[in-house]
């Protein structure tokens, strides 16, 4: 394994390519915290973020060997990462659901020690899917709104609108989630 | 990217960006891609198996099919009593000729039309 651990980016891509095994595991193993905390923004549910990254690999690895390009790699696996997210999202009609704002399932707890991440997860699941698919391609993925519309073919418009009102609420959301209770010192 | 984007929420964005384990991730993506690959092995092998059947059950028919049709396509259309004539017209004095000036014919005219 050491080998493969010291192999280039390109190296270990190619390798992939061609079907090996121990430079494919060593490239899940470099790549997978970006598309775990990708899924984790996305969907909210550590469970189904898991599975839905361990889709997207499966897909790279029955794939890859079609990719014409090594310097390719990282902007072609961020693709099938949300493709993946887009067809979980079609196949439960999710992208239909209400565009209303959740507040019934964040009650924010002043004083609370969470992580950044959990804050972060905690305020996006306010979001319906649809909105908090836009923000997270917007502010995690640093997608272009022309771009996401096209993704996940909504009107430019509709992006634009998801993406404001979304981080506004998130905003609103981390800012009281952040402020201390009465009894605290400020 | 030119879109307007709130810097404080693209901060909180990035500093939520931790890394995961890798270990128990990585251990089941392989198990899984080891699956697949049995199961895309034992579908190739089910292939082979129902394509080799195929062949045992239906090879000679097929052949005969094959023979008939490819005489039937060099047959001459006109037969000729001059040797010469005969094998001077050889290549469009068959079916295989018609159909092959039938099938430019119809591409030339679909060509046309779709214009």
């Amino acid at each position: 394994m050491n080998n493969y651990q010291e192999t280039s980016e390109a190296g270990i891509i190619n390798l992939a390519r061609t079907g090996d095994p121990r430079a494919f595991e060593e490239l899940v193993h470099r790549r997978q915290s970006i598309i775990r905390n990708l899924m984790r923004r996305l969907c909210n549910d550590v469970t189904l973020a898991e599975d839905l990254a361990q889709q997207v690999f499966l897909k790279v690895w029955q794939s890859i060997a079609q990719l014409s390009r090594v310097n390719a790699f990282d902007g072609w696996l961020k693709r099938i990462a949300i493709n993946t997210w887009l067809q979980y999202l079609r196949k439960n009609d999710a992208m239909r659901n209400s565009l209303e704002f959740n507040d019934t399932v964040y009650v924010p707890p002043p004083g609370s020690n969470g992580s950044v991440a959990m804050d972060l997860d905690k305020a996006l699941l306010v979001l319906p899917e649809q909105v908090r698919t836009c923000v997270v391609l917007a502010y995690h993925e640093g997608m272009s709104h022309p771009e996401i519309s096209e993704a996940i073919e909504l009107p430019l418009g509709t992006v634009k609108s998801h993406i404001n009102r979304g981080a506004k609420k998130v905003t609103e959301m981390l800012a009281a989630y952040k402020q201390p209770t009465a009894g605290e010192k400020v | 990217m030119t879109d307007e984007l709130d810097r404080d929420l693209l901060l909180e964005f990035a500093k939520a960006e931790q890394p995961l384990k890798s270990k128990e991730f990585t251990t089941n993506v392989m198990r899984e891609t080891q699956i697949l690959g049995n199961r895309k092995k034992r579908s190739l092998w089910l292939y082979g198996l129902v394509l080799l059947a195929l062949c045992i059950l239906f090879a000679g028919p097929l052949v005969k099919l094959g023979t008939m049709f490819a005489i039937g396509f060099i047959s001459p259309l006109v037969s000729f009593e001059n040797p010469w004539l005969a094998t001077l017209t050889m290549p469009v004095n068959n079916i295989a000729s018609i159909v092959v000036a039938m099938l430019i014919g119809g591409r030339f005219i679909w060509k046309k039309a779709s214009q």
